[in-house]
């Protein structure tokens, strides 16, 4: 059994990782183990709110790379907002982002985040704009946990289909992806 | 410590050694390491 460790932005990553990657990831013989890494302590509770320093995740990475070395079947990658990452993050500082064309800043940042961590069994992986991104890979699952969601839901069809990819979706004070879900879907 | 956690709807009991935590108590608290979830045991999301 291969083992993927998937450090986590906050809790919504660790479900995903638990509630939809980990049933496919078992049919392929490999299971599936989050780390928190949001750092921010609030009365001693760490909680969601970015993932601060770089140095901090760059510390609980190499932890935990640290802890399984020589084990060749253990992999590691990150469910990490390319949105909002810190300052010292890098290659943050000597590359710029197109806001036409996000993806090769977005490129640049993995592989330099790769080049750092500096072990060929992690995979670097940053999510274009924010995870909320992913929910527009099937709109219709929204009617799993909401009721009378159907206008909701042609409404995001409508978004996707402006788009030549769901990750272009846009990064905007007001139409971020999360931002255009609530919008129509308000809690 | 032992931590206990379900899989495939049974209880499994794992020793944690210092070796392994050595590195993480630098700079976590055992509370800490638990809600991040390096332990495990804890309630998923």
């Amino acid at each position: 059994m291969k083992e993927l460790y998937v450090f986590c932005e906050g809790p919504t990553e660790q479900g995903f990782c638990k509630q939809v990657l980990e049933a496919h990831l078992l049919q392929l013989h490999c299971c599936i183990r989050t780390i928190k890494i949001a750092h921010s302590r609030r009365h001693g509770i760490i909680d969601r709110g970015g993932i601060g320093k770089y140095e901090t995740l760059r510390f609980d990475i190499q932890s935990t790379i640290k802890s399984r070395k020589r084990h060749p079947g253990v992999f590691f990658t990150a469910m990490i907002d390319l949105y909002g990452l810190p300052g010292d993050f890098p290659g943050k500082s000597n590359h710029v982002r197109n806001p036409q064309n996000p993806r090769p800043f977005c490129e640049a940042l993995e592989q330099a985040f790769a080049d750092d961590i500096g072990d060929a069994r992690f995979m670097p992986h940053l999510q274009l704009h924010e995870f909320e991104t992913l929910l527009y890979a099937d709109p219709d699952a929204f009617s799993v946990s909401f009721d009378d969601c159907d206008q909701a839901i042609a409404g995001l069809k409508i978004i996707v289909a402006e788009f030549p990819d769901v990750e272009r979706i846009n990064d905007g004070q007001t139409t971020a992806p999360s931002k255009r879900i609530i919008g129509l879907l308000p809690a | 410590m032992i931590v206990a956690e379900e899989k495939e709807h049974a209880s499994h009991y794992r020793r944690v050694t210092a070796e392994e935590l050595q590195e993480w108590l630098q700079q976590y608290s055992l509370g800490e390491l638990w809600q991040k979830n390096v332990l495990g045991g804890g309630p998923m999301p």
